[in-house]
């Protein structure tokens, strides 16, 4: 009798753990019905994760602060060694926070990596960035549009973009990588072996069976190049996201979308140091899909509408340019039909001439080039057609277009930045682009000359 | 002191029988070994090391420091609560002995488990770096900036006093100051704003620094720089480096396309410096683009100096591990002399930790509100005020920065450094310690019945 009172006090508790573990998984299934969380419940975590998210309680939040506070010191002093770990421990100690996850990759891919003269080390905090939102942000929280997004915008803001003067290293860096994965522009999804299959899922975290999905969707896209990755991303996040998180998921999908029509197709010549981003304008009526899916599903966001119609000028003139003359007078059409202005009361080839002077003023590095190669290939395309004046004025206008774009972009880290490839390089990639598309080998023998 | 050896072998015995003591040597153990194999670094060679370094390092510091606070409390106050105390005191053996062979004890097995750590840490050190095939680039990167010892150089200050001056009696005969403005504060302002002019430098300009090397050496000499724009972007700055005397005709040069806010570094050969050890730097702003860049006043351009191998470095970085571990065991056996165990521990860590958060402190002594607002303070802001100004210069004299930070990244830790941790630390608060703490415990009735 004398430890009746401990066996049965022993029992009690016994049969308590039992009852909460029996209630643990209906518990648990009701949490994901009711979308109380977004994520799954932190299981299989390594025991760090798990120690700290249960056991430390609330004091968790002190230490992240104590960690954050040291991070900052460090960075302010330039000691960035530590701030991989450093953002390791404090996303692992708040690792439902998606604050916490998208600053630290943003800080690692944006703050951190311009402090480097060096473009591969910029590159590695990139790639820090991205791993971090990838691997792990993504693994804990895989409910979280916003990590989609933040994700995404790497791709489509830092390595597409050419805001950082090295950009066109990522770019580079990133399609070496993935044509090393995919052995191509994009992986042939028929033939993927086995380990390519694992090596994409297990390093790149990428499914071969939603990309499929998405190039039936938005593609052909070239998957060596950042924008198809960042629809990837928002294609991912985007069942997972309601309202705001929806429409910026959708936002990046049509703006990637439209940048893979300005420049979503490589022209790489290893031997000779060439790497182009050049139009894709297989995939431009997709891009103009995905602008009026979006416009039809929020009406009332006058920004979307704006960029289509920027989108669509563009259109105009990439497709006039690359003598694409029908599909340039449909998307004419469209545009002086939904965005109804005086300047569009002109006909197509008045209205190309006329931006072209003023837009030469203001245009992008990515319309610059679109433009001046689509000149480039018409002026080829006509010379092997035997219609010299013809190519002779195309390349008057590809060279206009360069030496106008050039003028106000000279100075060294401009011309890095934002400059033009020089045009003879421009040009033989243009004439090697048409010489493919040639059948006769009388017309490409003309090219050959 | 035969009396006082047996006292601290005895002191040894009882950590090592200590549970707690016990379980945290584990954990030094597990710290050194599992710590290099787990830690992520920045993905670069130089990286990993410093991360080694530092994280171990660090983490044997924070155990040895525990054990030792937790030791240190325990080596008297268990002993009087324990009643134990009673069998050493009827022999002849004085209080003073008594506390003295407690921190001797503590001591030792310091400098043995420290010893210990710090060779497994060197150790490991080498057999990350031989286990790996090196570059010649990363083996010279690492030989020249990380596993080495460089004293750190300030340029020489402009001199702004005499212009504050004037400008402060210009602005006081025009009237435009304020009728409540404190002189001190203007002074410094204009100073500061001087200093901060002195050191921009505008588009198509060059800005000079002055550099006294203290010792001669045949090693290249690294500038550091680090530098704000006055563009709003990032995009890299276009300057040149120039070092040596302005009329050499082999004067040093190099372009550099340098990114604001980040931390920058260069090679000047050694025999640019002048035969009265000064080194002359200009910089010339030369960017496309109108900039202004805006060095730091106090540290914004440093010269590096070779002063001596990495392994010399080490081991003073040990030796200010081991005498701040020592002045914590003298203050532990104090505390622990004059209150029971919990109390003493408690007391210790609270010490402990207001010495580590000096910085904090620091800022908060320049905060005038913390509840009101900085237009209308109240009583309770002035009372909070003056406790944080009272903590912050009651711990200032044991406040010291950490040696690792300067160990892992190659700058020196010098042995004035390691003089002034003794000699301050030990000799003169420990020796205060010792003093205070056993008069308290001569005075300590041992006999009173619980």
């Amino acid at each position: 009798m004398k430890h009746g009172a401990t066996i049965g006090l022993v029992l009690m508790a016994g049969i308590c753990f039992w009852q909460a573990g029996r209630l643990q998984r209906p518990l648990v299934q009701m949490r994901r019905e009711l979308r109380l969380t977004t994520g799954e419940p932190l299981e299989n975590t390594p025991p760090l994760v798990a120690f700290t998210t249960v056991a430390m309680g609330g004091f968790r939040g002190v230490i992240a602060d104590l960690l954050w506070l040291r991070a900052s010191g460090l960075q302010e002093d330039g000691k960035y060694f530590e701030l991989v770990q450093l953002a390791d421990w404090i996303t692992k100690l708040e690792p439902r926070m998606k604050q916490v996850w998208a600053f630290h990759a943003w800080n690692m891919a944006y703050n951190v990596s311009v402090l480097f003269n060096n473009p591969t080390d910029r590159w590695r905090w990139i790639h820090q960035g991205i791993t971090l939102l990838r691997d792990e942000g993504l693994r804990y929280n895989p409910g979280e549009p916003n990590l989609y997004w933040q994700l995404g915008w790497i791709y489509q803001h830092k390595i597409s973009g050419n805001s950082d003067q090295m950009n066109i290293y990522y770019k580079r860096w990133w399609a070496d990588e993935m044509a090393t994965l995919f052995d191509g522009p994009r992986p042939d999804y028929q033939h993927l072996t086995g380990s390519q299959i694992q090596r994409m899922k297990d390093v790149y975290k990428l499914d071969s069976f939603l990309m499929e999905q998405i190039d039936r969707e938005y593609g052909p896209l070239d998957w060596r190049l950042p924008q198809a990755h960042a629809i990837y991303w928002a294609w991912r996040g985007k069942k997972f996201a309601t309202s705001f998180d929806a429409l910026q998921l959708e936002r990046m999908i049509f703006q990637s979308m439209a940048d893979a029509a300005m420049e979503g197709e490589l022209f790489i010549n290893r031997s000779e140091q060439v790497f182009i981003p050049g139009p894709n304008l297989a995939v431009f009526e997709k891009a103009r899909k995905a602008y009026e899916k979006a416009i039809a599903e929020n009406p009332g966001e006058t920004s979307i509408q704006s960029g289509h119609r920027n989108f669509l000028r563009t259109a105009v003139m990439m497709l006039f340019t690359h003598h694409r003359l029908a599909e340039a007078r449909d998307v004419f059409a469209d545009l002086r039909r939904r965005y109804p202005t005086p300047e569009f009361e002109q006909g197509v080839e008045p209205f190309v001439y006329s931006s072209l002077t003023t837009l030469l003023r203001n245009i992008s590095q990515r319309e610059a080039t679109g433009i001046v190669l689509g000149a480039l290939q018409q002026s080829w395309f006509w010379l092997a057609m035997g219609d010299e004046d013809r190519a002779q004025g195309f390349q008057q206008l590809a060279r206009t277009v360069w030496r106008e774009y050039m003028k106000t972009r000279n100075a060294p880290d401009i011309k890095e930045r934002a400059g033009l490839a020089p045009i003879e390089q421009l040009s033989e990639q243009a004439r090697s682009m048409v010489k493919e598309s040639l059948t006769t080998s009388e017309a490409k023998a003309k090219l050959a000359q | 002191m035969r009396k006082i050896f047996a006292i601290a072998g005895l002191a040894i015995r009882s950590a090592i029988r200590s549970l707690v003591v016990v379980v945290l040597l584990a954990l030094l153990l597990i710290a050194i070994i599992a710590l290099p194999l787990t830690i992520k670094g920045d993905g670069t060679l130089t990286g990993a090391v410093q991360v080694l370094l530092r994280y171990t390092l660090g983490a044997v510091n924070i155990i040895l420091s525990i054990a030792t606070l937790w030791a240190g409390c325990a080596a008297i106050a268990t002993e009087v609560q324990e009643h134990q105390v009673h069998l050493l005191v009827t022999k002849p053996v004085t209080r003073a002995q008594l506390w003295l062979g407690k921190w001797l004890g503590l001591l030792a097995l310091n400098t043995v488990l420290l010893a210990s750590a710090g060779g497994v840490t060197y150790g490991l050190l080498h057999w990350h770096l031989n286990r790996q095939p090196l570059s010649a680039d990363n083996r010279t990167t690492l030989r020249e900036e990380l596993l080495v010892a460089r004293r750190v150089v300030n340029a020489e200050q402009i001199p702004v006093e005499a212009d504050a001056q004037r400008i402060f009696a210009e602005q006081r005969r025009t009237g435009v100051l304020t009728k409540d403005a404190r002189p001190d504060q203007v002074l410094a302002a204009i100073r500061q704003t001087l200093l901060q002019q002195a050191h921009s430098l505008p588009p198509n300009l060059m800005l000079r620094h002055v550099f006294k090397v203290p010792t001669a050496t045949t090693r290249p000499l690294v500038l550091r720089y680090k530098f704000t724009s006055s563009q709003t972007d990032k995009n890299p700055v276009a300057c040149v480096w120039l070092a040596g005397a302005p009329e050499r005709p082999d004067r040093f040069q190099r372009p550099e396309l340098a990114a604001p806010a980040g931390i920058h570094t260069l090679q000047v050969p050694a025999l640019l410096v002048a035969a009265d050890g000064t080194l002359t730097v200009d910089i010339a702003n030369v960017n496309p683009e109108p900039v202004t860049m805006v060095f730091a006043p106090a540290d914004g351009v440093q010269l590096l100096v070779y002063e001596s191998s990495f392994a010399a470095n080490f081991f003073r970085c040990l030796l200010i591990m081991l005498g701040e571990l020592a002045f914590l065991g003298a203050l532990s056996v104090t505390l622990g002399s004059l209150f029971s165990l919990p109390v003493a521990a408690l007391t210790t860590a609270y010490a402990v930790m207001l010495m580590n958060i000096g910085s904090y402190l620091q800022i908060l002594t320049q905060e005038t509100f913390i509840i009101g607002s900085a237009a209308k303070s109240n009583t309770f802001d002035l009372l909070i005020h003056f406790l944080y100004v009272g903590l912050y210069w009651l711990t200032k004299p044991f406040q010291t920065a950490s040696p690792l930070e300067p160990l892992a990244v190659g700058e020196l830790v010098s042995w004035s450094w390691v003089a002034g941790v003794w000699g301050w630390q030990v000799l003169v608060i420990g020796g205060i310690l010792t003093a205070v703490g056993t008069w308290i415990f001569n005075r300590r009735e041992l006999g009173l019945p619980t």
